[in-house]
């Protein structure tokens, strides 16, 4: 015998205990304490009793109330007291008047009292189907809808076990969600047949001899007409009404949940999109660009008349077209080399060197390689006294600001100046940041500039789309590499609230001091 | 003639416009140059130049603006360059008023025989507009009698044929999309009409070009219109 039935037991011996303990007390009552009165007010005080515990306990102690009180009535008030005969045969009128009274007075109250705590259940499965449907839309992505369904089904009505399957194309069964791994295993008849039938089945057997029956249902589960699959749940007792409407919350989560993904596929389909057409706008601006200039410088070179006169170049102007191609075959360069490093990073192969180095001399780095790019700014550094060393990929640093220092001086007007600072902020984290005097960065499109493939495009209303100078790669590029040295890259307000500040902050390590 | 013919290029490519300059002024050209749509419009009217060459894409103006701004206040011949090849781009920058449109990357000696042709051509309508006569290449057009003549062989024309020739050779040299020449000789309304068009240049062809199967003035580009060309 399980503890559940034996709670159930005791309550009753309570309650029956209680009722001809109460039909005890009110005879003796007036047996011993108030004489004198007559039999009617007895009996009437008697139905009190009876009253009192058919809307208590319910019917069944109610008419062992009815009993003792009848029995009790007769032998103690009724002539001649003292014996269960009645002489006068009014008083068997008098006798049956209170047993009839006392039973259906008991029927009426014990049917009241199971009406009202019916209708308490069925608010509280309400209340259940309630939570159950708020939790299942408050699922956020299609996985963790599926996922959790089972368990929530499991906590919100106290179920043993809940599991839910569908059929694959092929006919056979997958379990989508369960609520714990129990030894249970579902009916694979069962699930067949109330798929089919489109019914509720609910079999009651016994499943573990430690713990009794229990009822397994089998729901199915419909999208409309059509069955995607069958809920199965385990608990001491289920109803089909429960069982249904637990069906119906399900496979509107399961709906939802292929909804769900259906819409981020697409969305990311069309992000792919996207993103192919801006790689090729970025390759052919990028290439073509640099292809531009060097091709008209060739071709002014090599055309030039033998004889010297017009449309010959001096030795200044053959110089400045050799230069030209030389810069812009660096450029190509430079710009296939950020189409590799981005691959790299795609497909996380980015193969970081960290070692002990100095702040300053990866800052001065940069700003050497960025010399032809910023030739036509004043560029300021201002780099703390004394600043511990970090472990870093210096060369993969040198890039972060070298990438800063070729932005800024892209989106400022020459001749404006480019602040290079780097500080300690905290014990542990150095800053560095790059400072221009452009136009800065709108406050909405300050995470999305570190988009692969973002640009600013500037000019709002024309047709032809704005491509700035660059890739839209290289700050993609800075906030994998700083990212991965546990670093953090983002663009904040200047001090003179214009232009575009950037910042990095790098960790520094526990230096043991020497 | 002595006076330098002045060119504005506007990109905002500053190696471009490097290169741009250095081999212009080499050839005999006076040149500047602007880095964006807005400063172009600035140099535009203060110097007043004979030719603009600019990029489509560039910031605050673009290329295609800048078309249509220059030709609120002016007729000067504009050629467009691009990275960008795609027919409907060069269609829309036609329409928007250029003259003429190149790919990047181009060779130097392109873009030099281009700037010559646009040129040339703003030179000869200077000049009918003082003599009433065209004569340009093969062609004589006399523009009071109606008359046309080519390799001195006189051709008689419909008045729509005569249309069209006419507006071929005042834009020698140019691309002119189906629009454009379907606004000139039909009027707005027809600009959708290409199979008028086509119907009448194959006319036109059979009666000035000595082999219309391989016609030399009337030249076909391909999906955008046609380019004349008057045998010089």
């Amino acid at each position: 015998m399980n503890r559940a039935m034996a709670r159930n037991f005791r309550q009753k011996v309570i309650a029956y205990g209680v009722a001809l303990a109460g039909v005890a007390f009110m005879t003796a009552l007036y047996k011993a304490f108030i004489t004198g009165v007559n039999a009617t007010t007895v009996a009437l005080s008697l139905l009190l009793v009876v009253l009192a515990i058919a809307s208590r306990y319910g019917l069944g102690p109610s008419i062992a109330a009815s009993i003792a009180g009848m029995l009790c009535f007769n032998f103690f008030f009724l002539p001649p007291v003292g014996a269960l005969t009645i002489q006068d045969p009014q008083n068997w009128v008098a006798l049956f008047a209170f047993l009839v009274t006392a039973v259906t007075a008991s029927q009426l109250s014990s049917a009241a009292r199971s009406r009202a705590s019916e209708a308490e259940r069925r608010r509280e499965e309400v209340m259940k189907l309630y939570h159950l449907s708020r939790a299942i839309i408050a699922t956020p992505d299609s996985e963790t809808a599926v996922s959790s369904i089972a368990r929530q089904v499991v906590e919100v009505f106290d179920l043993d076990y809940c599991g839910v399957l569908a059929p694959d194309e092929m006919g056979q069964w997958h379990r989508l969600a369960v609520s714990a791994e129990l030894l249970f295993r579902p009916d694979d008849a069962m699930i067949e047949h109330a798929f089919k039938s489109g019914i509720v089945l609910i079999s009651n057997s016994p499943q573990d001899a430690n713990e009794g029956l229990r009822d397994v249902a089998y729901g199915p589960l419909k999208m409309g007409a059509r069955p995607i699959g069958v809920l199965v749940l385990r608990a001491q007792s289920l109803e089909e009404n429960t069982v249904e409407a637990i069906a119906g919350l399900t496979a509107l989560a399961l709906e939802r949940a292929r909804f769900l993904k259906e819409v981020s596929r697409t969305e990311a389909l069309k992000q792919s999109e996207r993103l192919k057409s801006a790689l090729l706008d970025a390759v052919t601006h990028d290439v073509r660009t640099p292809l531009t200039s060097i091709k008209a410088s060739v071709t002014t070179l090599l055309n030039e008349p033998a004889v010297h006169g017009e449309g010959s170049l001096d030795d200044e102007g053959r110089r400045e077209m050799l230069e030209v191609i030389d810069e812009e075959a660096d450029r190509l360069n430079r710009f296939l080399e950020g189409l590799l490093e981005m691959a790299r990073i795609e497909a996380g192969e980015m193969h970081l060197n960290p070692r002990l180095s100095s702040i300053d001399e990866i800052v001065l780095t940069a700003l050497e390689r960025a010399e032809s790019l910023t030739r036509g700014h004043i560029v300021k550094t201002s780099l703390e006294a004394d600043l511990p060393l970090v472990r870093v990929d210096a060369r993969a640093v040198t890039e972060v600001i070298f990438t800063l220092l070729d932005n800024a001086s892209k989106y400022s007007p020459a001749g404006s100046t480019i602040m290079v600072s780097a500080g300690l902020a905290g014990d542990d984290t150095l800053r560095v940041t790059v400072e221009d005097e452009g136009p800065g960065v709108a406050r909405d499109l300050r995470e999305r500039i570190f988009d692969k493939f973002f640009r600013v495009m500037r000019d709002g209303e024309s047709g032809a789309p704005r491509t700035p100078p660059g890739m839209g790669m290289g700050l993609a590029i800075a906030r994998a590499i700083v990212e991965a040295h546990g670093g953090r890259i983002w663009i904040e307000d200047t001090s003179l609230n214009r232009g575009a500040r950037f910042a990095f902050t790098l960790r520094i390590e526990e230096t043991k001091t020497v | 003639m002595d006076e330098k013919q002045r060119i504005l290029i506007v990109d905002d490519e500053p190696q471009i416009t490097r290169v741009l300059r250095r081999s212009l002024t080499t050839h005999g050209y006076e040149v500047r140059s602007a880095a964006d749509g807005e400063s172009a419009l600035e140099t535009f009217g203060d110097w007043s130049p004979n030719l603009v060459i600019t990029d489509l894409s560039m910031p605050n103006v673009s290329g295609l603006d800048l078309c249509r701004k220059l030709r609120k206040i002016s007729s000067v011949p504009i050629i467009i360059l691009s990275v960008r090849g795609e027919e409907q781009t060069k269609v829309e920058a036609l329409d928007s008023g250029a003259d003429d449109y190149i790919m990047k990357p181009f060779g130097m000696d392109e873009l030099l025989a281009r700037i010559r042709a646009t040129l040339r051509r703003t030179l000869e309508a200077a000049l009918e507009s003082t003599t009433n006569l065209i004569e340009t290449g093969d062609f004589r057009i006399d523009l009071e009698a109606r008359t046309v003549t080519v390799q001195n062989r006189e051709v008689h024309l419909t008045p729509k044929e005569y249309d069209l020739l006419l507006y071929f050779v005042r834009h020698s040299g140019k691309v002119l999309t189906h629009r454009t020449l379907l606004a000139a000789i039909w009027g707005g309304n027809f600009v959708e009409q290409t199979e008028y068009l086509r119907v009448l240049v194959g006319q036109l062809r059979k009666k000035i070009e000595p082999a219309s199967a391989t016609p030399r003035y009337i030249l076909t580009e391909p999906w955008i219109g046609y380019r004349f060309n008057s045998g010089t």
